[in-house]
Order: C-alpha cells, then sequence, then structure tokens
C-alpha cells in the first residue's frame, strides 16, 4: 500500500478557508457594531468624575445664591463667568475654560478659598427665566463633538 | 527506553487538518464569546448615557413646572414640555409631553414622560402642585 503523501489536499484546504471566513465575517460584524455603539456614547459620567463634582458643587451655590451681581473683583457675569451673591458679605465666582472650572469663596473683597477641577467638558452658563419670572441658571456642558451632553436648569431657593 | 524528546520527534511531522480545525473553533468561541460580552457592556452604556440625558430633561422640566403659577396648570393631556429639549437630539425620536390632571380643584398632578426609541423606552416623572395661595413652595 502506497504511503499518503505529506500536505493537506485542495479539498481540505477550502473547507478551512470556508470556516475561517466565516469566523473573519462574525468578528467584522462584531467589530463594526462595536464600533458604532462607541462613538453613539458620547459621554461616560462614570469617567468624568470632575464634571460630577462640578455641577454638584455649582447646584449646590446656585441654591443657596441670595442674587447675581453683575460684577465683582474685576470679574463680570458671562457665558463662562457666574458671580453668585450669598449674602452676609459672602460671594461665590465661578471661572468655566475650555477643560477647566474655579470655585472662588470670597468674603468682602478677600478671597477665602479656590477650588480647581482639570480635564472637565467645556461648560457654559446661561439665564433662563423660569414662568414664574425669576431667574434660573442653565448650565450647559459639550462633547468634543460639540453636543450637548450636560442641561442643567438650577434655581436659587426661595427666601 | 523512550527518550523524553520522543514527543517533540513525533509533533514535529505536523499538525493534522482536524487539529487545526478544532483549535481555530475553540478560538472562534472564545473570541466571539468576549466580543459579545464587550458589546453587551457597550450597549447598556449606551442605554445609561440615554437615560441621563432623558432624566435631565425631566429634571429641568420638573424645575420649570414647578414655578408655574398654578393658574396656568390646566388639565389636559400631551401639552409640550416648557424647557429645551436640544440634549435629547442623539437620542432616536424622542417624544416629550406632559399631562395635567385635576386631583381636586386645590391639586394638579403632573406627569412628565419622554419616549424615545419608537416607544420601546421610556421615561416618566410626576410632580405634585398645590394651590397655596402665595407663591410656590420649594
Amino acid at each position: 500500500m502506497r504511503r499518503r503523501a505529506s500536505g493537506i489536499t485542495l479539498i481540505e484546504l477550502v473547507v478551512a478557508m470556508a470556516i475561517f471566513s466565516v469566523f473573519l465575517l462574525i468578528l467584522t460584524a462584531l467589530g463594526s457594531q462595536y464600533q458604532r455603539f462607541d462613538r453613539q456614547v458620547q459621554f461616560r459620567w462614570f469617567l468624568h468624575p470632575d464634571d460630577m463634582a462640578v455641577i454638584a458643587r455649582l447646584r449646590r451655590d446656585v441654591a443657596d445664591s441670595r442674587g447675581y451681581p453683575v460684577s465683582f473683583a474685576g470679574l463680570t457675569q458671562t457665558p463662562s463667568t457666574l458671580i453668585l451673591s450669598h449674602g452676609s458679605g459672602r460671594t461665590v465666582t465661578w471661572e468655566l475654560g475650555a477643560s477647566t472650572a474655579m470655585r472662588t469663596e470670597w468674603t468682602g473683597q478677600s478671597k477665602e478659598s479656590t477650588w480647581v477641577a482639570r480635564a472637565t467638558r467645556a461648560f457654559e452658563i446661561d439665564a433662563w427665566e423660569l414662568p414664574d419670572g425669576k431667574t434660573a441658571v442653565r448650565l450647559t456642558g459639550r462633547s468634543t463633538d460639540g453636543g450637548i451632553v450636560v442641561d442643567r436648569i438650577i434655581t436659587p431657593r426661595p427666601e | 527506553m523512550r527518550s523524553p524528546l520522543s514527543w517533540f520527534a513525533h509533533a514535529s511531522r505536523g499538525f493534522s487538518l482536524v487539529e487545526i480545525l478544532a483549535a481555530m473553533l475553540i478560538l472562534t468561541i472564545v473570541i466571539t464569546t468576549s466580543l459579545a460580552v464587550f458589546f453587551d457592556r457597550q450597549k447598556r452604556l449606551l442605554e445609561a448615557g440615554e437615560s441621563v440625558r432623558v432624566w435631565q430633561a425631566l429634571a429641568n422640566e420638573a424645575e420649570a413646572r414647578r414655578h408655574q403659577p398654578f393658574g396656568g396648570l390646566v388639565p389636559g393631556a400631551d401639552q409640550p414640555f416648557l424647557t429645551d429639549l436640544a440634549i435629547l437630539e442623539p437620542l432616536a425620536a424622542p417624544v416629550a409631553r406632559v399631562v395635567i390632571e385635576a386631583e381636586s380643584p386645590f391639586v394638579r398632578r403632573l406627569t412628565l414622560r419622554i419616549e424615545w426609541a419608537g416607544g420601546m423606552r421610556e421615561a416618566s416623572i410626576a410632580v405634585y402642585r398645590t394651590r397655596t395661595g402665595g407663591g410656590p413652595l420649594w
């Protein structure tokens, strides 16, 4: 009996390639779906604790505020600067940059404390008129592609 | 006596097609399962992100409705949101509406509801407003 020659036959090769093709097809389909979902998730809250901290602190500051001074210590109210009067000579200012947020607490004209959050979203502040005529603070944050990912309307507590 | 290296000498002849196919099958199962797990995680992240967006829109509307004069809370279904819904733009066909019901002449129940993904997903919150005779209470 003649010994079988070493190597594989064409049929075996075709079968192997067919199975491998199916494997590649599955991988490609899953990979493309994975990328599609990855693009859709614009903002992962759990990966941005500094953003959460900014929102929480700003919310508390606005809730405790007694008014919005037009200017204070060389600062004026702009989409990137928020000035909040807390009464009794206390003032809180927020300066929002492209990737930082700085909160300063003042007594009179003296700085009491400064807190800076880094690697944050690009936040913006706007005034939003409530149905009863009062003014709330609207805080918006955008993702790198410009879409809004944070939109919070924050109102001061009534006196 | 058989040399300890005899197995390698035997193995150097190579693998059979059946062995290669079995190995590829196992590899396929492992990689497919891993990808499926990552895919599921990504899908859940996407759903969580959508929920965060929707709850921000609901919280904003609740804030606005808390400040709406009681006289303006006219009972009726399918009333529009007072607040901006730009944050919902990435969602698939979001529908936001407010239903105001009069539970008594002094109490209004406001149900704020957002549906998206063709009604497959929804989130809602209810706000009770009472006629206090003065301004809105905290």
